[in-house]
């Protein structure tokens, strides 16, 4: 029996494992998740609250005080503060950056149609950005399909690096592994070098290295005198891959056991406790005990919640009961871009002030059962879910995985 | 008003439909000078808008006899003349435990009253063929329907045409049609594009405007009765069945199944709506369609639904009915108003000249053109005949030797696996490289967009609907028409909302993942700005 | 040829392509893209180019043969597209169109080589050392001749278990549960020992242990696109084993790959549905898998002796070092968690770790062909320079051309799980004796 199952491995599932070996070392922690989470979809930094003026932190105190429905309201005061800490201390031991000491303030990154996003806390490739200064040059790469730096409104060249007769297409990830490699890097200072033309700072997508991402950065500002800094890709996101890579091998070495592939079905209660669930596995279900849960499955895009045409949302694990619309015509808004948002984003699982999610007579469904990440519905009124997304994600990781650790 | 060119011809065309280019052409082949106005792209309509099949006339063989002749007759015209549009899927009617067994034999009679040549599909075989299929179906016959690509169609027609001197403008919105002396003598068209003014002097006019014939009649002061008949189609991203499937009953909502490269389409609902361009999709519409669907095969709704789109049909609905036609209200089933269609003359307000073409389908296309021809020339005094019937489409050539054919399911990946350099694939879901959109860009010269792109190539028409290649196109597109970035990124926010329009009422399971993944990428990794809201361009 | 349908097809391989989101997390995670030019990626061969193949026709996509099969794909799909899957089927059919190989022939028929070859094992060990022989073998047939080859045991785990059963008293009364023991082509031929052991670990833990007759699992011909085949050795095991299965008699099995193969490939690759092949799929474990379900009804026994008091020889490799564990790609596939893992931190004194490289590259037979054997090697590069990096001079892995590729890559001895959970309970077997 486990200690810890955790039911999920994007941002709040793989936050949850890491939180929880810092919060109990000896603890046996187990992660079953059906395939990679979000990490590898998202731009791998962390907003915490993108609207923020102020400290972030205050402002999320704020929020939390005016939407005491809001995820970051059930994880409590503290819980963000603490685990942004400790990812900090996380992202400094597997070389990602990551810094977040507080008072926190958002910054500016770009993106490569040019515009601005304000998430508080970034990995290294992202950093740069803050000193890019009158003249920032959009570097691409020719022939590449997927980043198109003419889009960006700012000065822009194409190089062509080396990356020899590959007859397919490059993906950020390929563009990646190369730049792990110092020759190749070498070769791209050498060509953006040349054609740097007064530029304060160089933005490349964001490919700066796979394993050596630290490394990378550095030898680029280095080569080129100038801060360098990166741009969201379309997915798959190498600042995220670079993280799920790192944290899979932190865990791994830790003991915590990671299984990606099949999904969690069902819970197997017993009483008023979960003694475990049960994983669709090869020939036959396979059950896993284990003294806590945390559900971290997601919302309707990451795998938590489901849909059909008929306007049903339900939970796929414990079938626990969703806040939505039930009717379908109100879950998106006319337009994609639509400045509001879509009402779909916010429907989640409930769950009380201990982050278990509530059945649907209105009490916890188990006692030792917890909530994490965007499978918790989001008060409407309150900012958009995308502001708010791995702060929201850490902040209940963080709160779940020390309430469950107590677990007898 | 000051007109900016002026054009000269002995024909102007409303309409660039099926019906619209099949006029273009026919008068074209008859040695006339035609220019062809279309509002839009052509093929946008009804016509781009349907669910891809070439009836056997089964469908109308017990009410609209007359109907399900043309069809047959014209079924056999256009395999002949327009092969390489068609997938000869060949297709049955089915009956299910719903359907009344009462209906077989009356539509059995019916077949070969009109001469619809029917044969029994035993189950076992049927099941074999297509083991999808609902094993409750307890008739089957095949009849002479196939798959036809209305695109390719009417892009054939507008070559066709065009090698003759037939001329088509698109994006050309007819403002004024002019008269003089009792007669019509041209029109001004708009160009959408640009804002300019074209003012074409003609003999005659054709109107062909599909469901917006009413509006077109209007301008030359001419009142047609024109019913609007909305139908809802769904393209599931599973090819089902291989035949085209018709329920063997009354027709009603959802009974046809029309395999269509790699996806299947469903259709269609009936409702009378007020505007031609009433092409709102309710959800309930679109479940009606996957119940439907799962008549004739069980788990139907369990394949992603990737696409869902309305057309008008533009019903010809004459305050003086023939028997058996009923009234078409606005709210009500439409089904009971022809299928038929007519030739109007406008002679008596004054627009001799003037000829609108209402009612009829796709598929009897040529017989309208030809109909409608005859008495333009009649009225110019030609005598040239029709020889449609018997003159081969070329191949569209445009986008060089098979860049839009979709029938051979494998041959996208052929071309891929052999193209000389592999890099490059733009749109991952329909396997669209830089190349191909680099030469459409060019062929569609100023101010096309990713919509008119989508058309010719099926960019982002697959299961992520631009998530992955809107981005990806609207930088090539940048690049080679050397827009300025604002240019780029405006087209990208509108295709993208045209994307989104279709895909809206489709937004439940996998395909609702979809879209959350990509506006995740849209609003976290791109930052695409929310667009003005503006007039959609024709879907 | 894919059979007939037996069941709709939505629970079948193809159809889950429907499920794709186009996020390419599957193309980012395949060890394969990063090492070669040749291969576009699991999500461009499998499903997008899933929507464009037309079931009656070969896929005219060649690249799709670059896919190992190592299935790492559909482990971290999010959505349930059986890439793996869907790329495997369409290798069959491209394998059937581009007609007979005899290199892949033979790859494919593995378990008659491994039998037929027993006889003559110190002329074979001796052949397939000797490097003009694999040579020819590279030039001729194609076989790379870097590969690790096994070597013949010079006697099947069979024979062994026969002259053992015949030796042994039957007593009259045995009231001991029974198990089933799948012992797999390679440990009947190359491995006995792990076959022995296995089964004395089984005895020690109070189950008798049966060895009916079973055929070869069809993996190496699967993955050789020789479906028709493959399927035949399918329904040998299924019409032998299926039954005890049905009467809960569990069929316990030491090769990884095989057992997968049996729980999993069965229906979702080669399309069987019958009710054979799904009661052997339920009924049928890995031995790590078997023993830790043992544990956690507390029916294991944990009489293990620490490191310090193994054979010198493991204590030796052992040294100071942590041990580093693989698990195979075809066993993350099961989804049953990694049991050996926890089996072995039951030992004392033993540190084991599970390495976070994804496939060591062998991939089956996929290593052993010369126009890939770079891609193997490269593959498994980040696993063998942790291992080395790690110092370690003994490794786990549960499966056999893995363990053989690992240990010729990185040096280090790969043993199955077995060996080290043999020592702790203090069983021996001899390497090479018939007893």
């Amino acid at each position: 029996m486990d200690d810890l199952l955790i039911i999920g491995a994007g941002w709040a599932g793989l936050s949850a494992a890491a939180f929880a070996l810092h919060l109990k070392p000896k603890a046996k922690i187990r992660v079953i998740a059906q395939g990679i989470g979000s990490l590898v979809v998202t731009p791998g930094w962390l907003s915490l609250l993108d609207s923020a003026q102020g400290e972030v932190l205050a402002a999320v105190r704020d929020l939390a005080a005016r939407h005491p429905d809001h995820p970051y309201a059930l994880a409590g005061a503290e819980a963000l503060e603490r685990a942004v800490r400790l990812f900090a201390q996380i992202g400094a031991e597997i070389e990602l950056g990551y810094q977040a000491e507080p008072p926190l303030y958002n910054k500016r990154v770009f993106t490569a149609l040019g515009s601005l996003q304000t998430p508080a806390i970034l990995p290294y490739g992202y950093q740069g950005a803050a000193q890019a200064g009158e003249r920032p040059l959009f570097v691409g790469f020719e022939g590449w399909r997927d980043y198109y730096p003419s889009l960006s409104g700012e000065p822009h060249v194409l190089i062509a690096p080396p990356i020899g007769a590959r007859p397919w297409d490059l993906t950020p990830t390929d563009y990646a592994r190369h730049f792990d490699q110092p020759p190749f890097r070498a070769e791209v200072a050498r060509q953006v070098k040349a054609r740097l033309n007064g530029a304060t700072s160089v933005a490349f997508p964001a490919v700066l290295g796979l394993e050596h991402h630290a490394e990378t950065v550095q030898s680029l500002q280095d080569r080129l005198g100038v801060p360098v800094f990166e741009l969201p890709t379309l997915p798959p996101s190498v600042p995220g891959a670079r993280l799920y890579n790192k944290l899979r091998r932190y865990l791994l070495d830790r003991g915590v056991r990671l299984q990606i592939g099949h999904p969690v079905v069902r819970g197997v209660r017993e009483g008023k406790r979960l003694a475990g669930v049960e994983v669709a596995a090869a020939g036959k279900p396979q059950f896993f005990g284990a003294r806590a849960v945390i559900l971290a499955t997601g919302n309707l895009y990451g795998g938590g919640l489901f849909s059909d045409d008929s306007g049903r949302v339900w939970e796929g694990i414990f079938d626990l009961p969703v806040q939505h619309n039930s009717d379908r015509q109100t879950w998106f808004s006319a337009r994609m871009l639509a400045a509001e948002g879509h009402a779909v984003h916010r429907f989640g699982i409930r769950a009380d002030a201990q982050l278990k999610p509530l059945a649907a007579e209105g009490a916890p469904l188990a006692e030792n059962l917890f909530a994490a990440g965007h499978i918790l519905a989001q008060p409407s009124e309150s900012p958009s879910p995308f502001e708010t997304a791995e702060g929201v994600a850490l902040a209940t990781a963080y709160r779940a995985a020390q309430l469950a650790l107590t677990q007898p | 008003m000051q007109a900016e060119t002026t054009l000269n011809c002995d024909v102007l065309v409303i309409g660039g439909g099926a019906t619209g280019a099949g006029v273009l052409f026919d008068l074209a082949q008859r040695g006339l000078r035609v220019i062809l106005a279309e509002q839009n792209d052509v093929a946008t309509g009804t016509s781009g808008r349907y669910h891809g099949l070439l009836h056997s006339g089964g469908r109308y063989a017990v009410r609209d006899p007359e109907s399900a002749r043309e069809c047959i007759e014209e079924n056999w015209i256009v395999r002949r003349i327009a092969p390489h549009t068609i997938e000869d899927t060949g297709g049955w009617f089915a009956a299910f435990p719903p359907d009344d067994p009462a209906y077989i034999p009356l539509w059995l009679e019916g077949c070969k009253a009109v001469g619809i040549p029917t044969e029994p599909v035993p189950l076992a075989q049927a099941l074999r063929e297509e083991p999808h299929l609902n094993p409750q179906a307890y008739a089957i016959y095949r009849v002479p329907d196939a798959a036809c690509d209305s695109f390719e169609l009417i892009h054939s027609l507008v070559e066709a045409a065009a090698a003759l001197g037939g001329v088509t403008l698109t994006y050309h919105r007819v403002c004024a049609i002019e008269k003089h002396g009792g007669k019509v003598i041209g029109a001004l068209l708009q160009n959408r594009r640009t804002g300019g003014y074209v003012r074409v002097h003609a003999h005659a006019i054709v109107n062909a405007a599909g469901p917006w014939a009413g509006e077109v009649a209007k301008l030359a002061g001419a009142d047609i009765h024109m019913t609007h008949d909305r139908g809802v189609m769904v393209a599931m991203n599973v090819r089902w069945v291989n035949t085209i499937i018709n329920r063997l009953a009354t027709p009603d909502d959802g009974d046809i199944l029309v395999p269509v490269g790699t996806v299947c389409v469903i259709g269609t609902t009936s409702v009378v709506v007020e505007r031609p361009d009433d092409l709102d999709i309710p959800a309930r519409e679109i479940t009606q369609m996957l119940d439907a669907g799962e008549v004739m095969i069980p788990n139907f709704r369990k394949a992603r639904a990737l696409r869902a789109w309305a057309g008008v049909r533009p019903l010809y609905d004459p305050p003086q009915k023939r028997a058996g036609e009923a009234e078409g209200g606005v709210g009500e089933d439409g089904r009971f108003i022809t299928r038929s269609f007519r030739a109007l003359s406008h002679a008596d307000v004054g627009a001799a000249g003037m000829l609108s073409i209402v009612g009829g389908k796709l598929t009897t296309y040529r017989q309208m053109a030809e109909k409608i021809s005859d008495e333009v020339c009649a009225y110019l005094g030609v005598s040239a005949p029709c020889r449609t019937a018997q003159t081969p489409l070329p191949k569209p050539t445009w986008l060089g030797n098979g860049g839009r054919k979709l029938h051979a399911l494998t041959h996208r990946l052929h071309q891929l696996e052999h193209a000389p350099t592999h890099n490059n694939l733009i749109c991952e879901c329909e396997i669209i490289t830089r190349d191909q959109l680099e030469t459409a860009i060019r062929a569609s010269g100023e101010g096309v967009s990713l919509d008119d792109l989508r058309r010719d190539l099926r960019l982002g028409m697959g299961p992520c609907q631009a998530g992955f290649c809107g981005y990806r196109a609207a930088g090539v597109l940048g690049e080679t028409a050397h827009l300025p970035p604002a240019d780029s990124i405006a087209a990208l926010a509108t295709f993208i909302e045209e994307r989104f329009r279709g895909n809206r009422p489709l937004l439940w399971g996998h395909q609702l993942r979809q879209a959350l993944l990509d506006e995740l990428i849209y609003r976290r990794a791109l930052g695409v700005p929310t667009p003005q809201p503006e007039a959609h361009a024709a879907d | 040829m894919i059979e007939p349908r037996e069941l709709p097809y939505l629970q079948e391989t193809p159809f889950t392509a429907d499920h794709c989101l186009k996020c390419n997390i599957c193309t980012q995670a395949c060890p394969v893209v990063p090492v070669t030019d040749l291969f576009p990626g699991p999500k461009t061969v499998g499903p997008q180019a899933q929507r464009f193949r037309d079931p009656d026709l070969p896929s005219p996509d060649q690249s799709v043969d670059y896919c190992s099969g190592c299935g790492i794909c559909t482990l971290v799909c999010p959505h349930g597209v059986r890439v793996m899957e869907i790329n495997t089927q369409a290798k069959a059919k491209l394998a059937e169109a581009k007609g007979f190989s005899l290199r892949n022939w033979i790859l494919g028929h593995n378990a008659w080589w491994g039998v037929l070859g027993t006889p003559f094992a110190p002329l074979l060990n001796w052949a397939f050392r000797f490097k003009p022989f694999r040579w020819l073998a590279e030039k001729t047939l194609g076989i790379s001749a870097r590969a690790a080859f096994p070597t013949w045991a010079g006697y099947t785990f069979r024979s062994w278990w026969r002259k053992r059963e015949k030796k042994r008293a039957q007593p009259a009364e045995d009231a001991r549960p029974v198990v089933v023991y799948y012992h797999g082509c390679s440990t009947n031929s190359y491995e006995p020992r792990i076959g022995k052991l296995a089964v004395q670990i089984l005895e020690h833990n109070g189950f008798r242990v049966i060895v009916p007759p079973q055929a070869c699992c069809g993996l190496p011909l699967q993955s050789n696109g020789m479906f028709a085949e493959a399927r035949r050795f399918a329904r040998k095991n299924t019409s032998a084993l299926a039954d005890y299965a049905r009467r809960g008699i569990p069929i316990v099995g030491t090769a990884g790959s095989c057992i997968m193969a049996l729980k999993g490939d069965y229906e979702h690759i080669l399309g069987l549905h019958d009710d054979d092949t799904r009661a052997l799929a339920g009924g049928i474990y890995d031995i790590s898998e078997f023993l830790w379900g043992l544990h956690q009804q507390g029916k294991l026994k944990t009489d293990f002796r620490p490191v310090s008091a193994f054979p010198p020889e493991l204590r030796a490799l052992i040294g100071d070092s942590i041990v580093p564990y693989h698990a195979p790609c075809q066993l993350k596939a099961h989804g049953m968690g990694r049991p050996a893992l926890d089996l072995l931190d039951l030992i004392p004194e033993l540190r084991v770790v599970e390495m976070d490289a994804d496939c060591c590259g062998i991939a089956g037979t996929y290593g052993y062909k010369a126009e890939k054997r770079q891609i193997a090697e490269d593959v498994g590069a980040p696993l063998f320079r942790r291992i080395r990096e790690i110092g370690a001079r003994l490794a786990v892995c549960d499966t056999e051309t893995c363990r053989w590729h690992i240990a010729q890559m990185s040096g280090a001895r790969v043993v199955h799980p077995v060996e080290l959970l043999a020592s702790a309970y203090g069983i021996t077997a001899d390497e090479r004796a018939m007893i």
